[in-house]
């Protein structure tokens, strides 16, 4: 395994990581068992076994050494199956969890554990496999032909993915008393009991290595594109299928031990490229042993600092904290590449309308918007008095929350010519409801006002962030995204970790969280409705530039753009619609990504019928998934927010595929894409 | 000016005063028609013999916390913290029963009808006090003080029996009360809880003094029971089936070695586990509990020390 290219500055981070946990090996071995121990005793310790009946004994061989053991084989497995992935689909984000395949056997397990309980206990595995099989059957049915495109493929794993778990969430919602379990296992708690759990992820771990390091030289064709692979005389699709299944198990086995275990899969790979792994098997076995050492150090680091209190923290959770910072350190050094404009086929509208048809588009859009309204207001009819009191507001809600996402979403994605901005991806609504409840908890005084501000600050600081590590790779879509996951990442583990406290506090930022318009008022409705109406006025002087914008920078100047002072006032309004909308419906939609793609996909293209065709698409989504929220399964609510990721999944998927069946042309610039992404690493 | 304002507060107060829920209920001969939308309360309600309209979460109320003493006739509201508030309004409570958990949507149940919150778990942790006095609260708000003082009797019958049927050696063991969450992590149930103040009223010592949230539980990790490991342990149902199947004593499906058959209470035998029982509840659960304890048949402690 000899590679030039790996020298000592790049090994760093592994050497580091190493010696850090050995050193938090060493810290908690000696606290157990209470005396400063060596690495013999240690040894002896693993190798003889039990050492008798004592408290700290059965503590050492029952629980902290299987612990040790399941956080370093779950972490190899994943970088493992997260590098397989990346380089059999040549596409950088790629990861089971980014794919969905991770939210698909965690919505299998829970079904099952609603259903048949008796059945999840036996066959966890099975039924984790299943939902994960089902997931990517999925991803692939929809991303179909347009696979290879790595921002198609990604789009569409995060639109599964962000469905599947939106269903897990409303079923967590309904029936919270029976899923106890589950949300102790989601947040990817690595506590065992005994070293069942070791014995029953090891050969499913070990036969998907197998497989796959035996296709290795089919795995390194595949990286270089399925052209080559083929000219070389592999079978693409067969090798590709065979060396899926097999990350596809190893994960789904991870999963039924642990839970989800988000951030390690997608960031070990990269690191393990970024340090210089270029061939296919040192890549593989530097990735799993990047995955090891992020999530052994955040399990041992989180035993060593809390002691005692460490069984309340999830460690999947917490590996985000450690991972995501190295992830910006280390793309902060890569080398950075001018991405093209083709790169990003959906940036172009399919179609090119006239202004009339445009026009009448919009008035289409609008018509679709005012029927949801009256359907939301008046069905069931119950009255005059009780539509006004109990539905009004909770409409005028959705609507102002759809139409202010939808807004975000068009002035993000042209201000950084980037089809996948939003401020979902960009991590910008996670940034509002970090603010927020980082507000609520430091100053428990702070009304709505205070919280607000929290809010603004804490999207703007996101939005900094996002475009201070974006610019570096000139806006690219990829190292965008990964940005926006890091920060993500960086957040929930945050929330989680208060969650995990058992605040009393909790049912307050959960409510916040999931994104109900129950509570609203009138009273309520007042604050949010005039920061989007500021938000509003800023952006529309602003409409005129987006439309030189996505162009670049460059020709942006030449054509006497005031530059900085553009790109600062859209900024500001994207943020001021982001808490707007987060406020009244909470962090999680899916409407500020689609809405403006969906407004593309019918042919508005140009900067003001796309901005007015998205806020109208985006306050139709939400208006109507408040409505299904609130009837589906009445007398019981589920929140506007996950609802409008299934409804705004189902209607982006429509659109998208309507649009490919009438426009042909879209699929044809797949192929240089291709060559592109793979030129990425 | 000022004596305007001042006029204007006292009369606002005033009011309030007049039309607080207490000062109106009094004046009726009828027994007021209540909704809550709390379990615990909820299930005081049916003890007392009331007529309870509506319930929330209807199917979950009964698997968790009802015997099949719900009437199959309460119409479904919902979700506990969300229920529906155009059924709700149609049922035209006079009065709506909650917990300082609902807080966030009193405002909004105000608009249907008069809420009173009723607060089992406070922050003097002393729940079963607490449910007694809101069982008397509640029978003479619904103008069943006969039932409220049979049923507080009851109670204090099960627990005075369950203290005085305690052998010295039991009344030497330490107990810690849980639930199994899964195979790994428990709910352990401290000072300031239904279950342990149960324990308390009843003479039995919780051995578990680590801290506990707001309803006096706190989610642990299996391996801190080990932290006494002369301690008895009260299993409280419903049991995981994986949990179950590790406490079986025949082991014919191979030897599945786990912490937690290695616990010193279950290896020498000092567990036993009780029955459901609704943890958030009032004093019917406070009652059923003291009533499973005896039943259970507490493990004795032969150790010197203490």
């Amino acid at each position: 395994m000899k590679n030039p290219e790996f020298s000592i500055l790049k090994v760093w981070p592994l050497a580091a990581l190493g010696g850090v946990l050995l050193y938090l090996v060493f810290g908690n071995v000696s606290t157990i068992l209470g005396a400063p121990i060596s690495l013999a005793t240690i040894f002896e310790a693993a190798m003889v076994g039990p050492m008798g009946d004592s408290a700290p004994a059965l503590q050492f061989s029952y629980v902290y050494l299987p612990q040790l053991v399941i956080s370093l084989l779950c972490g190899a497995g994943l970088g493992f199956a997260g590098a397989v992935f990346q380089q059999t689909l040549l596409n950088p984000l790629a990861s089971p969890a980014t794919l969905g395949v991770s939210s698909g056997a965690q919505l299998a397990l829970t079904v099952a554990l609603l259903l048949a309980p008796e059945f999840h206990a036996n066959h966890a595995f099975a039924i984790a496999l299943t939902g994960s099989c089902l997931a990517w059957g999925v991803v692939a049915l929809l991303a179909g032909r347009r696979l290879e495109d790595p921002l198609t493929l990604v789009l569409t794993g995060m639109i599964v993915s962000f469905t599947l778990a939106a269903i897990t969430t409303c079923l967590f919602v309904l029936k919270d008393s029976y899923l106890n379990s589950m949300f102790i296992w989601g947040a990817g708690d690595l506590t065992q009991n005994g070293w069942n759990g070791t014995a029953f992820l090891l050969p499913k771990l070990a036969l998907g290595a197998i497989v796959v390091l035996t296709l290795s030289r089919q795995l390194s064709l595949l990286g270089l594109g399925s052209d080559v692979a083929r000219s070389a005389g592999v079978s693409a699709g067969l090798s590709r299928t065979i060396l899926l299944s097999a990350a596809i198990l190893m994960s789904a086995a991870i999963t039924a031990t642990v839970g989800i275990i988000a951030f390690v899969g997608l960031a070990a790979p990269h690191i393990a490229r970024m340090m210089g792994a270029r061939c296919v098997v040192p890549q593989l076995l530097c990735a799993a042993v990047m995955g090891a050492l992020l999530l052994g150090v955040a399990d041992q680091g989180l035993q060593f600092a809390l002691q005692d209190l460490a069984s309340f923290l999830p460690a999947g959770a917490l590996a985000g904290l450690l991972g995501a910072p190295l992830l910006l350190y280390l793309m902060m050094k890569m080398s950075t590449r001018r991405p093209e404009l083709d790169d990003t086929p959906m940036l172009r509208a399919p179609v090119n309308h006239g202004t009339a048809i445009q026009v009448r588009i919009i008035a289409g859009l609008g018509v679709l918007l005012v029927l949801c309204l009256v359907i939301a207001l008046s069905v069931p009819w119950s009255g005059l008095d009780a539509i006004s009191v109990w539905r009004l507001p909770r409409v005028a809600a959705a609507l102002l929350a759809g139409c202010a996402l939808g807004c975000a979403g068009c002035l993000a994605q042209r201000l950084i010519g980037n089809p996948m901005a939003s401020p979902e991806s960009m991590g910008i609504s996670a940034g509002a409801i970090t603010g927020t409840i980082a507000v609520m908890l430091l100053l428990p005084m702070a009304e709505a006002a205070g919280q607000t501000i929290g809010a603004l600050l804490g999207s703007l600081l996101v939005f900094a962030a996002v475009l201070y590590f974006g610019r570096r790779q000139s806006f690219d879509p990829r190292s965008l995204i990964l940005v926006g996951i890091a920060i993500t990442a960086l957040a929930d583990a945050l929330i989680l970790v208060f969650f995990a406290t058992g605040d009393p506090r909790l049912g307050e930022v959960l409510a916040l969280s999931s994104g109900s318009t129950y509570r609203i008022t009138f009273d309520t409705l007042f604050l949010p409705a005039g920061i989007s109406v500021l938000g509003l006025v800023l952006a529309l002087p602003t409409l005129r530039w987006l439309e030189i914008l996505p162009l670049g920078a460059v020709t942006g100047r030449s054509l006497g753009l005031p530059l900085a002072s553009a790109r600062f006032l859209i900024i500001l309004a994207t943020s001021l619609l982001t808490v707007a909308a987060t406020l009244l419906i909470g962090p999680i939609s899916f409407v500020g990504l689609a809405a403006p793609h969906i407004a593309r996909a019918l042919g508005l293209r140009s900067a003001v019928t796309q901005f007015a065709g998205s806020a109208l698409a985006g306050g139709a989504v939400i208006v109507f998934a408040d409505f299904i929220g609130r009837q589906m399964a009445r007398p019981y609510e589920l929140p506007a927010g996950l609802l409008s990721i299934l409804v705004g999944a189902i209607v982006f998927v429509a659109v998208l595929s309507f649009s490919r069946l009438f426009c042909p042309g879209m699929i044809k610039r797949q192929d240089t894409s291709v060559r592109q992404g793979a030129a990425v690493d | 000016m000022r004596r305007f304002i001042l006029a204007a507060v006292a009369g606002l107060f005033l009011c309030q005063h007049l039309v607080s829920p207490r000062a109106e209920l009094a004046d009726t001969d009828q027994p007021p028609r209540v909704i809550s939308l709390d379990w615990g309360l909820t299930s005081t309600l049916l003890a007392l013999g009331a007529a309870v309209p509506a319930i929330a979460e209807k199917k979950s109320y009964a698997d968790w916390v009802g015997d099949g003493q719900a009437p199959a006739t309460a119409v479904d509201l919902g979700l506990r913290l969300a229920p529906d508030m155009e059924r709700l309004r149609e049922l035209q409570p006079d009065l709506i029963l909650i917990t300082p958990q609902f807080s966030s949507i009193e405002p909004r149940l105000n608009l249907v009808a008069k809420t009173r919150s009723f607060a089992t778990f406070t922050p003097d942790r002393t729940p079963l006090a607490n449910a007694t006095e809101i069982t008397r609260q509640l029978g003479q708000m619904l103008h069943l003080d006969h039932n409220a003082v049979q049923l507080i009797a009851q109670s204090t019958a099960a627990l005075d029996a369950l203290r005085e049927t305690a052998t010295p050696a039991q009344k030497a063991c330490e107990f810690l009360m849980v639930n199994f969450v899964d195979d790994t992590h428990v709910r352990v149930f401290g000072n300031g809880s239904l279950y342990g103040d149960v324990l308390k009223a009843a003479g039995i010592r919780n051995a578990w003094t680590r801290p506990t949230n707001f309803w006096g539980y706190g989610t642990a990790s299996l391996n801190a029971l080990l932290r006494q490991p002369e301690a008895g342990l009260l299993i409280v149902g419903p049991v995981p089936l994986d949990v179950q199947r590790q406490l079986q004593p025949d082991r014919s499906l191979g030897a599945s070695d786990t912490l937690l058959d290695r616990l010193p209470a279950v290896q020498a035998g000092r567990y036993r586990v009780l029955p459901a029982i609704w943890s958030f509840g009032g004093l019917p659960e406070a009652t059923a509990l003291a009533k499973a304890l005896m039943a259970a048949d507490l493990p004795e402690c032969d150790h010197e020390k203490s």
